[in-house]
């Protein structure tokens, strides 16, 4: 399932990232690699998701959100 | 001699911080990230060492994913320092040593500042000094920059670095091939005078494949090199599924199990304060009306005070004018102390108070973390415009002055976002813009002009809504990537990082507007008073000349060189009529020869045309084109025209 899919409250495994490697990068720099935990914080099904990796919270827009494959736990 | 150090870090770790408190040169301590934007530069001694630090913008990795990093790239690879200091966040160490780890392969010695312990213990997270020392060769301070600790021993320690040894850490080694691979590759590289110096960097550039590197480093590479790193790099991937920045995952999973092996957490099933303070600040139905109350109240609160401290002054230089009169007289020598000196100066004086509380409260939002929390809330409406939330906060800072609302674009990730972005900045009715408004708008509409502002204000913005719309579906159609950044915890704000913040602001648009602004009231006060023969000197004849463009929307030749000079700063409109009125009071001349229509028309045009030439030279610098300034003028002049015409006839026709 993608992250945009993922319901508040939610902790997912990231499987894989689709797009151009700047987006690749992007999404990595922020931590959110394959492999690692997330926890959706926010998602109002509009406007960006706000989740949590590690210690920190990071913002991602509806669009990079729709192109990160993960596997709810 | 000095020796030359730079402080690296990702953004919000502290570095500005840090920096300020070595070379005690205060300057901006922002929140949200990326606010570094200019290359900061300072020095500090140490016993008799002198040492030249440069604080660089945060960057997250060594792959640039936006041109603030590209900076700190750049600077890190061809300027050589003698040591980078490392400031890591200690309050999120994973981010940190994710950085930390290919810091090392640039071959510069280094030192870890951990900061923000403070924060650490408050969270429950405890760090091992002694493993930590166990995995990593250098020197490692623990501090918290914020309550002075570690300071004085990270001084030390830079001290005893300078050009000493190269880090190195065991985890490298022993946990994988990946490296065995770089350090195969690097032995190649070094050879070439392009690599000698971070061969290890552009060995990692190699395996990753990184667009930005490999290319050219291959290009250089002879035949033989060329084909032995080819089949290097295969080998790495032999086993493995194919990944975009596979290092990446690997610099992740080192720093994941360095944190597991050297930190330990409490566990709490409580919600932090940030997170009970978002479920209320970024609810679905509160956020936008909170967001706007907010932003509404700000306004109301920056001109009220703004307003106090500004009739104060202008008190003043009435009296001063006065009191020049009383002793000179009359002739040349008192009309240019009053009308270009005084008058000059005045202009620009009066403005201070707004632009000083209008950054003290932009200031108070960024600190507190709220600036991020508001790109969360605009950022599907900036959407609309293909654009997202980060480029709100530009637009918002273009209320107080496009300059800053301009450089501050660098953030953004895609060069098509940053132009369309800077495209729109110069339609944000900016303070100066503001106080023209303020000016006319109570010599004109009386009690009302508070409301007639507010339309004009309400006016301006839907315009830049509109040339939102126009840039992205007819020039710049590409959508933005969209948004990733980090949300900070809430900080409450010192007050001395906001009055310094203010006064670093205040202080530079003294420089830059303010001598300008200066200067071309003196030249238009010369232009007007000579020839002496002409009534109304020189300039006048200039503006009869061209007056005829301008008679379709109302104005005279007063207006119409003033919106010559309002090009060279928005705020000299004032000055120059006070100017060409000649011997009247400017309040009087208004009132009796605007109409309240012409009056309305001038300002809107005023509030669209042409950006002001300190705007135009950043865009210049920005966008990198003379294309898009001269596109932007041409545009900006074209709509005002068109607009001001229409309101204009229509205003006639119903009034
Ligand atoms: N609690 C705490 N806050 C800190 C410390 N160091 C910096 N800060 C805060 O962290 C924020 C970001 O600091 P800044 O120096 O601008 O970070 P930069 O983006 O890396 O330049 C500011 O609000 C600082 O007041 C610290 O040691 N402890
Ligand atoms: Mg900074």
């Amino acid at each position: 399932m993608k992250l945009i899919e993922l319901k508040e409250g939610e902790k997912a495994k990231v499987l894989s990232l689709f797009g151009g490697s700047n987006f690749v990068c992007k999404v990595k720099n922020m931590g959110i690699t394959e492999e690692c935990f997330i926890e959706v914080l926010k998602n109002d099904g509009r406007g960006p998701l706000i989740i949590k990796q590690d210690g920190s919270k990071i913002i991602i827009g509806r669009m990079m959100a729709s192109k990160i494959e993960v596997e709810r736990l | 001699m000095s020796e030359k150090i730079v402080i690296v870090g990702h953004p919000n770790s502290g570095k500005s911080s840090l920096f300020n408190s070595l070379t005690g040169l205060d300057q901006t301590v922002g929140n949200w990230p990326g606010v570094t934007v200019e290359k900061k530069e300072g020095f500090f001694f140490i016993d008799d060492n002198k040492f030249e630090v440069v604080d660089l913008p945060g960057c997250y990795g060594l792959t640039p994913t936006s041109i603030d990093e590209k900076i700190s790239l750049d600077y890190l690879l061809s300027s050589s320092p003698s040591l980078i200091v490392n400031i890591l966040d200690g309050s999120n160490l994973e981010r940190s040593f994710f950085l930390s780890l290919q810091l090392f392969f640039l071959d510069i010695p280094i030192i870890f500042f951990i900061n923000k312990m403070d924060v650490a213990k408050s969270k429950g997270i405890k760090i091992d000094f002694e493993k930590l020392k166990g995995i990593f060769s250098c020197d490692i301070v623990l501090g918290s920059v914020k309550n002075g600790e570690g300071i004085e021993d990270l001084k030390i320690l830079i001290k005893k670095n300078i050009n000493k040894k190269v880090c190195e850490t065991k985890y490298f080694k022993v946990s994988d091939k990946v490296y065995l691979h770089i350090e195969k590759i690097s032995e190649l590289l070094v050879k070439y005078k392009e690599f000698e110096k971070h061969p290890k960097f552009y060995s990692l550039k190699v395996i990753e494949n990184d667009k930005n590197f490999a290319p050219s480093i291959f290009k250089i590479l002879n035949e033989k090199d060329l084909s032995k790193i080819k089949s290097i790099v295969d080998e790495v991937y032999k086993d493995i599924k194919k990944k975009d920045f596979l290092t990446l995952d690997w610099f992740y999973s080192l720093s994941r199990g360095i944190v597991g092996e050297v930190t330990t957490k409490e566990f709490s099933d409580k919600k932090s304060l940030t997170e009970e303070i978002d479920n209320t600040l970024l609810n679905k139905f509160f956020s936008i009306p909170i967001f706007l109350i907010t932003f509404l109240f700000i306004f109301f609160l920056t001109f009220f005070l703004g307003d106090i401290f500004s009739n104060f002054l202008s008190f003043l230089f009435e009296n001063l004018s006065f009191f020049l009169t009383k002793i000179i007289k009359e002739g040349f020598l008192l009309s240019f102390l009053t009308e270009g000196v005084v008058g000059g100066i005045g202009s620009v004086i009066t403005l201070i108070p707004y632009i000083f509380f209008m950054y003290i409260f932009l200031g108070f939002l960024e600190d507190t973390g709220y600036m991020a929390r508001v790109v969360f809330i605009m950022d599907r409406f900036m959407h609309k415009i293909g654009l997202h939330g980060k480029s709100f906060i530009s637009l918002v800072l273009g209320f107080g002055c496009s300059v800053p609302a301009v450089l501050s674009t660098r953030v953004l990730d895609t060069p098509k976002d940053r132009i369309k972005t800077i495209l729109i900045i110069p339609f944000i009715p900016c303070s100066a813009r503001l106080t023209v408004l303020i000016f006319f708008g109570a010599i004109i509409f009386g009690k009302w002009s508070f409301l007639v502002i507010f339309i004009l204000f309400l006016l301006s913005i839907l315009f830049a809504i509109f040339s939102g719309f126009f840039f992205d579906r007819f020039l710049l159609r590409e959508k933005s990537e969209g948004l990733i950044m980090e949300l900070p915890d809430y900080h409450l704000p010192t007050l001395k990082n906001l009055l310094l913040n203010s006064y670093f602001k205040v202080k530079d648009f003294l420089k830059r507007a303010g001598t300008l602004i200066f200067f071309i009231t003196v030249i238009i006060f010369l232009l007007s008073y000579f020839p002496k023969n002409v009534e109304g000197g020189f300039i006048r004849v200039a503006g009869e000349k061209i007056n005829f463009l301008f008679k379709p929307l109302g104005f005279d030749v007063e207006r119409t060189v003033s919106l010559i000079t309002g090009f060279f700063a928005k705020e000299s409109v004032i000055s120059t009529l006070g100017v060409l009125y000649k011997g009247e009071q400017i309040e009087r001349v208004i009132v009796n020869r605007w109409s309240s229509v012409d009056g309305f028309v001038f300002l809107l045009f005023l509030m669209i045309y042409l950006p002001c030439i300190a705007t135009a030279i950043v865009i210049k610098q920005e966008t990198g084109s003379f294309l898009y300034l001269f596109g932007i003028i041409f545009y900006s002049i074209l709509f005002a025209y068109l607009i001001s015409f229409l309101v204009r006839y229509f205003l006639l026709l119903i009034l």
